[in-house]
């Protein structure tokens, strides 16, 4: 049953994805035989190191959609304090509002079936932006970034280029 | 009366449907042996699965194939597992091998999905010297034929805004093509910046 639901509300969110998106926003299923499994391309925001640069997620949706969120992944090499080494996202609107694991976040700000993938694309681009330094995904990346602004706007610059086959 | 005369049809319906699921029981549970007679019969296929599923849930950074390697390790305990990975910060990566036919392929749909659209569009296998790290989008999307055909083409392609396409592969259509065209743009612009730069330095 919630099987059915989910296919239905993700066809309805693709429709109107592909109708009117936000700008610097795409995202759909990678072969619409499996609504469950979606490409998305952020695009950098502008005045942040990630200006210019177009970068790519997966979006794995589960069965109960929208009941829990989906995980987002990013398949290009990223620098960011909020996303793990193998591209997976940290970011509170991608916690289903039972499990809390940094035990700060408040409910509202975590899933609930009333978010979107496109406010979850658009939560991830400010988060692109804003880092939060309350959830380290990527050690590293946070320290350089709290440290050596100027290197970790290098590094970003870098994977930005790379993305998209400059090198 | 006899205890037979009493046995009417429903009786016979529930000893068949019970009898039915006692055969499937006993067939699903030595299935997993019969289909891999090498590994320990400790770690059944199914709850490892689960487990390092659970394991990857709690912590990312760690691998699905370390984590399943770690579990078969310590005979699937997944306390112990824990305890390794708050210790250490992460698992070992487990060999090749050993990590191949384990790996699910739900796991890691991206890399998956990724090598078969290079396969299917790009049969010719032309880049797989970066085959460790991250494709870039060009490549990905094999779209090295249109990076010099000038922004002109982008006016002739629907923009996908404003109306909705109904069937389904004009859905398909409309999406690969606004996602082209956004690598195709950022990549120009990129270029552009480059080259304002490049002549910055050459005038300097």
């Amino acid at each position: 049953m919630s099987f059915a639901a989910a296919n239905k509300r993700l066809l309805k969110e693709y429709k109107a994805l592909l109708k009117e998106s936000p700008e610097g926003i795409a995202a759909g299923p990678i072969d619409e035989s499996n609504l469950f499994e979606w490409e998305c391309l952020i695009q950098g925001p502008e005045e942040t190191p990630f200006e210019g640069g177009v970068f790519p997620a997966t979006l794995s949706f589960p069965k109960d959609y929208p009941l829990n969120p989906p995980k987002m992944k990013f398949t290009c090499e990223m620098f960011h304090p909020n996303v793990y080494k193998d591209g997976t996202v940290c970011i509170s609107i991608l916690h289903s509002p039972g499990d809390d694991p940094n035990q700060y976040e408040d409910a509202s700000e975590r899933w609930s079936p009333i978010q979107s993938v496109e406010k979850i694309l658009i939560s991830v681009m400010s988060m692109l932006a804003e880092p939060n330094d309350e959830s380290g995904a990527n050690i590293d990346a946070s320290k350089i970034w709290r440290d050596d602004r100027k290197e970790y706007e290098k590094r970003v610059r870098a994977c930005a280029r790379r993305a998209l086959g400059l090198f | 009366m006899s205890q037979s005369d009493s046995l009417g049809l429903p009786q016979v319906a529930a000893c068949l449907l019970v009898g039915y699921f006692v055969f499937r029981w006993f067939f699903k549970s030595s299935d997993p042996s019969i289909v891999s007679p090498t590994r320990s019969p400790v770690v059944d296929q199914r709850r490892l699965q689960e487990q390092s599923l659970l394991l990857t849930g709690m912590f990312p950074q760690v691998s699905m194939a370390a984590a399943q390697a770690e579990l078969i390790r310590n005979g699937g305990n997944i306390e112990i597992a824990t305890e390794k990975i708050l210790a250490a910060g992460g698992l070992p990566e487990p060999p090749a091998p050993v990590a191949a036919p384990l790996n699910s392929s739900t796991a890691r749909p991206a890399p998956a999905a990724a090598a078969r659209r290079t396969a299917t569009h790009n049969p010719s296998g032309a880049s797989s010297s970066r085959a460790v790290g991250y494709q870039d989008l060009i490549t990905r999307y094999n779209l090295h034929s249109r990076l010099h055909e000038g922004d002109s083409s982008s006016s002739s392609t629907p923009s996908g805004r404003g109306k909705s396409p109904q069937t389904r592969s004009d859905r398909q259509l409309a999406h690969q093509n606004k996602r082209d065209e956004m690598i195709l743009a950022a990549r120009r612009r990129m270029e552009e910046m480059d080259q304002k730069q490049a002549a910055a330095k050459g005038q300097a």
